[in-house]
């Protein structure tokens, strides 16, 4: 529970049940939930069927972050970069899968600044792959025949010498 | 446990969108070759803009060396590579996205009746042998090295070309600043007219970040 009682609790279930305590002022970085709360639906616990409770726990590690106030300018400068260098960490996840399900997360509670830093990272994964790795790492089937394949690399020649 | 058990395909079009749209070029390519759902999603216009708005605005150089053409970007910012290409016109109407340069004006009171036009994706271009002192000089880089199309009132606008069968025409469309030059001064031009010698049939070529100018 947090010290700073000023603020109402919102509650929010995972899809595996378990329930998570976040003040309000926090979880309105989701507009998916702002919406919910606007529209008087969370008097209750929020049930988020899309986000799992190990998801759920780093989205909300990730806004209580993103909701630190800075006292004064000095520490505005100094947060700045503890909050990039949080970000850089907090995409280094152990499974690529965590990834994926935060981008997931990050789209359906509607949380644009850890959408683009999931997104991000994404593209970074695969910037360096060929295209049969990027292939491999989505799990896409390739449907071009063979000749349709040349042709898509003969048009664009140049981008794969 | 693979990164995709679940596979990519099960993301809303416009995520994918999003995460194709933050690579290089080079990458975008790539990517049409992937599957065809990719191929697709990459050559929409919604992708062209997203990727677009992403771009930093790059100077692109072209030289005419010997027989063949070299292409030099200009940019501290973009990515710098070569591309050699050879001079089968009849290849240019791809319609293709992104992260090009377009050149054309006027110089003092002499019409330069050719620019260049060159969309790495597309493989647009047109030339003009008149220009090449002119845009390796140092008047030509130190102003031009970074601008994006401005209509002088301040908005930030798309090109979207066409070829006719006597010219070029183009529009525009709204967009964002690219975000890297968010902190730039704009340089403003009027649009100029733009013209080809080299008439097709018509058909949207690229859309894109770009410049024109007229006159110093």
């Amino acid at each position: 529970m947090s010290s700073s009682s000023s603020s109402k609790m919102i509650e929010l279930r995972s899809s595996d049940g378990e329930t998570f305590h976040v003040e309000e002022t926090v979880v309105l970085q989701s507009e998916t939930i702002k919406q919910m709360i606007d529209d008087d639906c969370a008097n209750a616990a929020i049930p988020l069927p899309n986000v799992t409770s190990m998801t759920l726990a780093k989205v909300i590690e990730y806004i209580k972050k993103h909701a630190e106030k800075p006292k004064d300018d000095d520490d505005k400068k100094v947060a700045e970069e503890d909050l990039k260098k949080f970000d850089a960490e907090f995409v280094k996840v152990d499974q690529e899968s965590m990834l994926f399900d935060l981008v997931r997360a990050a789209n359906y509670l509607n949380i644009k600044s850890l959408l683009d830093l999931t997104c991000q990272a994404v593209a970074d994964s695969i910037k360096d792959l060929s295209v049969e790795e990027v292939r491999k790492k989505f799990n896409i089937q390739n449907d071009f025949t063979p000749e349709e394949e040349a042709k898509v690399r003969k048009e664009n020649a140049w981008a794969f010498d | 446990m693979s990164f995709f058990n679940r596979s990519i395909e099960d993301f809303p079009e416009n995520i994918i969108a999003d995460i194709l749209s933050r690579l290089p070029v080079k990458k975008v390519i790539h990517c049409k070759s992937v599957c065809k759902n990719w191929r697709e999603l990459v050559s929409d216009s919604y992708f062209v803009n997203v990727h677009l708005s992403r771009s930093p605005a790059s100077v692109m150089i072209h030289h005419e060396l010997g027989e063949s053409y070299d292409v030099d970007f200009d940019s501290k910012l973009g990515e710098s590579f070569d591309v050699d290409f050879d001079s089968e016109l009849e290849d240019w109407n791809e319609p293709g996205a992104l992260n090009w340069l377009e050149i054309k004006g006027e110089l003092d009171d002499t019409h330069l009746h050719h620019g260049i036009v060159m969309n790495p994706v597309c493989r647009f271009k047109c030339v003009s042998k008149e220009w090449h002192p002119f845009l390796t000089s140092d008047l030509f880089r130190n102003k031009h090295n970074r601008l994006y199309v401005d209509d002088q009132q301040n908005n930030n606008k798309l090109l979207v070309f066409s070829k006719t069968k006597t010219s070029f025409e183009f529009t525009t469309i709204d967009c964002e600043v690219p975000p890297s030059d968010k902190d730039l001064t704009p340089t403003r031009h009027p649009l100029p007219s733009f013209e080809d010698t080299t008439p097709y049939d018509s058909d949207i070529l690229a859309s894109f970040h770009g410049f024109m100018f007229e006159s110093f």
